[in-house]
């Protein structure tokens, strides 16, 4: 059994009394545990919808959506908030770090929610942050560090559960080339030691780095490419070959 | 202009926090011009005591003006941090230092002319409204009021120099910054204030002060400059107070592992530690606004309940005259006369003479005899034979033993040294025909010697004789009796004293007071719903993206509830502590205070103390709650 299952998901907005969005049409998904998928399309495409639904801040229309056996769609509100803190981890594009904590009490907060004891949350730290290289940043406020460093106790924000999956949103949107590349590194490297990874991006670049791509068109999974055992650039040239495919599509269907 | 434009669209696109700051502004404008307009457009100075009142109304202006002066400029602190972020992206647009002082100058010229107008107008509607229905609901017609330019101008005057002040501040803080430390000032958490020691002790030492001054300082008009300093220190006291106290408060808690790291405390603690400066200034302004309302309510409202005991302690008989010379056949034919031909009879009759009272100072049960700021006690005495007469006693005395009737049993000493002479002590508590000569202020102590000889080495003073009856009749005819009798006798209306005429003209004289001083707790009450109002639609604004986030990261509607309850209860009980210790040390000035109005009686200040307390706490807690419904919304929406 697959980690995460979505199965005929739709979402339909509804604007006022008969405008109807759809924002996603038949979703039929599953990833695997210890898995590194990437997810792509256009903006509207239906990815934020998508990935709201995976993250339980938003409930399909109708179709089934599980994670480790556990039934995501009709969670009742605090529920859905336990799910979220115990079993997943974000990570946002905008950083999301609170500025009224010091980062190592926003690294903290997912633990605070979860009743955790003091003790713990300081075993559970000590590893992470040697492996994420943000010891001397812990006691710093996020408004004192850059973005790549915001990046990387957001990070650790989101493992330090040790969740099911992480969820990524654009996690590079706001880095430049370099920190974006030491951010999708240290994905793979987490991924490596076994975390499962789903991440929504723009960039073919990011998504070169997972295992997995998947295209998201028009509320559809158009396409699925599999980075088998080529090389990041061999692979990043077919997702980009694949992009460009999506859009003459696009073109010639018009 | 551009400059203008850029002010204007600030002040606009972040209505969040500009709008409830110009709501603040326009409270504190409203109760500064209510102030004024008692002071300016009624007829207060010309009611009995005017005087007084004037002078208490003037401490009561310079507290407010005070007070929202450093609300105002705290409030604006916050809506800096946002304003600074954008004068950055203006600087890195390329506008000037200069430029960025225009737009400073004018977003709170702006702020300063919404504020001044919507204030004087509330102030205005309010101060009429709440003059009209206090005068039908306490049936005080003495009152007058009008509308004058005059308040309308000082208080516009006083928020000038405020926003004045307010500005050169703002543009201190523009020098030495460039575009990108404004840029990131924004997010910053706000730090311990620097030297934080220094600013506890200096706290401690001002208050301390400021008490110390309240104590030993006697009520009287030469005094007036001595509270204002005391109320100054106090208010700049507890200020210092609350900021460095709660952010040491604060500290220990996040230092307690086992507190802190609980859902939520945790969010709570951080949340109040961000804003820490803000937030205690916001919990002194509450403070003082509380001490405030129960200085002014329990004041005017002690007033009316002694108003009893001050008109017994002039007179509990009906009539008394008091005279240098015995009422000589005539005149006592005349009473009769009169008496019969209003319709009353007059009862048990009767007549003492006493020693003319010696005014002076009580200290180590010493007498002093003196006429100065000190003096507070004037003490006379009568024989044994006349008191056991009057009160039907049975009361033996040895030559160095005396009774001590003093109003309320005041005096507590064992003995008393009088013209080196020492006195055992006997307390009385009765003591019907006791008046207040010339009813003056100073407390009269009457003492009961063996004889009249005694009594004379006590107080060597000429005698004055002492005459008093009941009258039986209807009330109206008993007032009249009383009201002609001076000029019936030819007599100084000081001396003759008729318990139905002084009853009147008390109920309308603190009906005056409390007039005032529940007018003063009302306006203090809904400016102190009002500033926790805007403490939490401020804070609500500034806390919605960090719950947004949490909730993300999976914060419960439930767990969001109970880290609100717990920042708002934290602290919420402080601000309540802060005004009973200002009051426990308002207290005795309070006392000094009435005791001009010869109100000894301690007993009434402190259940009227302890009264007003428990309906302060019960409003408070009514506003705390649905404010903090208000900033549930502002957080859940």
């Amino acid at each position: 059994m697959s980690l995460l299952n979505l199965k005929h998901i739709k979402k339909v907005f509804t604007e006022g009394n008969t405008n109807q969005i759809v924002a996603l049409r038949d979703i039929d998904l599953s990833v695997e545990k210890g898995e590194f998928v990437a997810i792509m399309g256009e903006s509207g495409a239906g990815k934020s919808t998508l990935l709201n639904i995976i993250a339980t801040l938003d409930q399909p229309t109708s179709g089934t959506i599980t994670l480790n056996q556990t039934d995501l769609s009709h969670l009742s509100e605090k529920d859905s908030s336990q799910f979220r803190r115990e079993h997943l981890g974000f990570v946002f594009q905008s950083f999301n770090l609170l500025d009224t904590f010091n980062n190592r009490d926003n690294i903290f907060l997912p633990l605070v929610l979860s009743k955790a004891k003091h003790e713990f949350m300081i075993d559970r730290i000590k590893p992470l942050s040697k492996a994420l290289g943000i010891d001397n940043l812990l006691d710093r406020q996020p408004s004192e560090i850059s973005g790549g460093q915001k990046q990387r106790i957001a990070i650790a924000r989101a493992l330090i559960t040790q969740p099911d999956l992480l969820l990524a949103d654009e996690p590079t949107g706001a880095l430049d080339s370099g920190n974006s590349e030491k951010i999708l590194r240290l994905f793979n490297q987490i991924n490596h030691s076994g975390q499962t990874i789903l991440m929504v991006t723009h960039s073919a670049e990011a998504a070169s780095y997972a295992q997995r791509t998947l295209f998201i068109k028009d509320g559809i999974i158009y396409n699925e490419l599999y980075r088998g055992d080529q090389n990041r650039s061999h692979y990043l040239e077919q997702i980009i070959n694949s992009l460009a495919a999506l859009q003459s599509r696009e073109v010639t269907s018009q | 202009m551009i400059q203008f434009k850029l002010a204007y669209h600030h002040l606009v696109k972040n209505k969040n926090q500009s709008l409830p700051f110009i709501f603040s502004n326009t409270i504190w404008i409203a109760v500064v011009y209510i102030f004024l307009a008692m002071l300016y457009d009624t007829n207060l100075k010309n009611i009995s005591f005017g005087t007084i009142a004037v002078a208490l109304m003037q401490l009561g202006l310079g507290f407010v003006i005070l007070v929202s002066g450093l609300a105002i400029i705290y409030a604006e602190q916050t809506l800096n941090k946002q304003r600074t972020k954008e004068l950055g992206l203006y600087s890195m647009l390329g506008l000037n230092k200069h430029n960025l002082r225009q737009v400073i100058g004018i977003e709170n010229l702006l702020f300063y002319a919404i504020s001044t107008g919507l204030g004087l107008i509330i102030g205005i509607t309010f101060s009429k409204l709440s003059v009209m229905s206090l005068r039908v609901l306490l049936s005080f017609e003495h009152l007058h009021q009008t509308l004058t330019i005059k308040p309308i101008a000082i208080a516009a005057i006083i928020f000038a120099i405020i926003f004045l002040l307010l500005t050169l501040y703002d543009f201190l803080g523009l020098r030495h910054i460039n575009p990108m430390t404004l840029w990131q000032k924004a997010s910053k958490p706000e730090t311990v204030p620097k030297g934080h020691t220094f600013l506890a002790i200096t706290g401690l030492i001002v208050l301390t002060i400021g008490y110390y001054i309240s104590i030993s300082s006697r009520a009287s008009l030469s005094a007036f400059l001595q509270m204002m300093v005391a109320i100054i220190l106090v208010v700049v006291g507890t200020y210092l107070i609350f900021i460095v106290g709660s952010i040491v408060f604060l500290k220990l808690l996040k230092q307690n592992e086992n507190y802190y790291y609980k859902p939520k405390n945790f969010i709570a603690v951080a949340n109040m530690l961000f804003r820490m400066k803000q937030n205690g200034a916001g919990l002194a302004t509450i403070s003082l606004l509380c001490t405030a309302t129960l200085v002014s309510i329990i004041a005017s409202v002690s007033l009316v309940a002694g108003q009893n005991n001050l008109l017994n302690l002039w007179s509990k008989r009906d009539i008394q005259i008091v005279s240098t010379s015995p009422i000589n056949l005539v005149q006592n034919e005349q009473i009769t006369q009169f008496a019969s031909k209003t319709n009353i009879s007059l009862q048990s009759h009767r007549q003492m003479t006493v020693t003319t009272p010696t005014n002076g100072e009580l200290k180590n049960n010493y007498f002093k005899a003196n006429n100065s700021l000190k003096t507070e006690v004037a003490i006379s005495s009568l024989d044994l034979q006349q008191y056991n007469h009057i009160e039907g006693s049975h009361y033996h005395l040895a030559d160095d033993e005396i009774l001590l009737y003093s109003p309320d049993n005041t005096y507590q000493g064992k003995e008393i040294i009088i013209h080196g002479h020492t006195y055992k002590v006997k307390p009385v508590t009765s003591f019907d025909t006791s008046f207040v000569y010339n009813h003056s202020t100073y407390k009269p102590i009457f003492i009961i010697a063996k004889s009249q000889a005694i009594a004379q080495k006590i107080n060597p003073t000429p005698v004055l004789y002492v005459t008093s009856f009941n009258t039986v009749g209807t009330k109206s005819a008993c007032k009249q009796f009383g009201e002609k009798l001076p000029n019936l006798l030819n007599a100084d209306p000081a001396s003759i004293t008729s318990r139905f005429v002084i009853k009147d003209l008390f109920g309308s004289l603190f009906g005056g007071f409390l007039f005032i001083g529940v007018l003063i707790g009302l306006v203090m009450i809904c400016a102190t719903a009002m500033i926790i109002y805007y403490k939490q639609v401020s804070e609500g604004y500034s806390d919605k993206a960090n719950y947004a986030i949490m909730r993300q990261l999976g914060l419960s509607q439930q767990e969001t509830r109970k880290a609100i309850n717990s920042q708002v209860l934290t602290v919420f009980l402080l601000p309540i502590v802060g005004a009973v210790i200002n009051l426990a040390f308002a207290l005795p000035v309070l006392k000094n205070v009435l005791s001009v109005f010869s109100m000894y009686n301690i007993n009434i200040l402190i259940i009227v103390s302890f009264i007003c307390i428990a309906l302060l706490i019960i409003i408070y807690m009514l506003i705390y709650w649905s404010t903090t419904v208000v900033y549930r919304q502002i957080i859940s929406s």
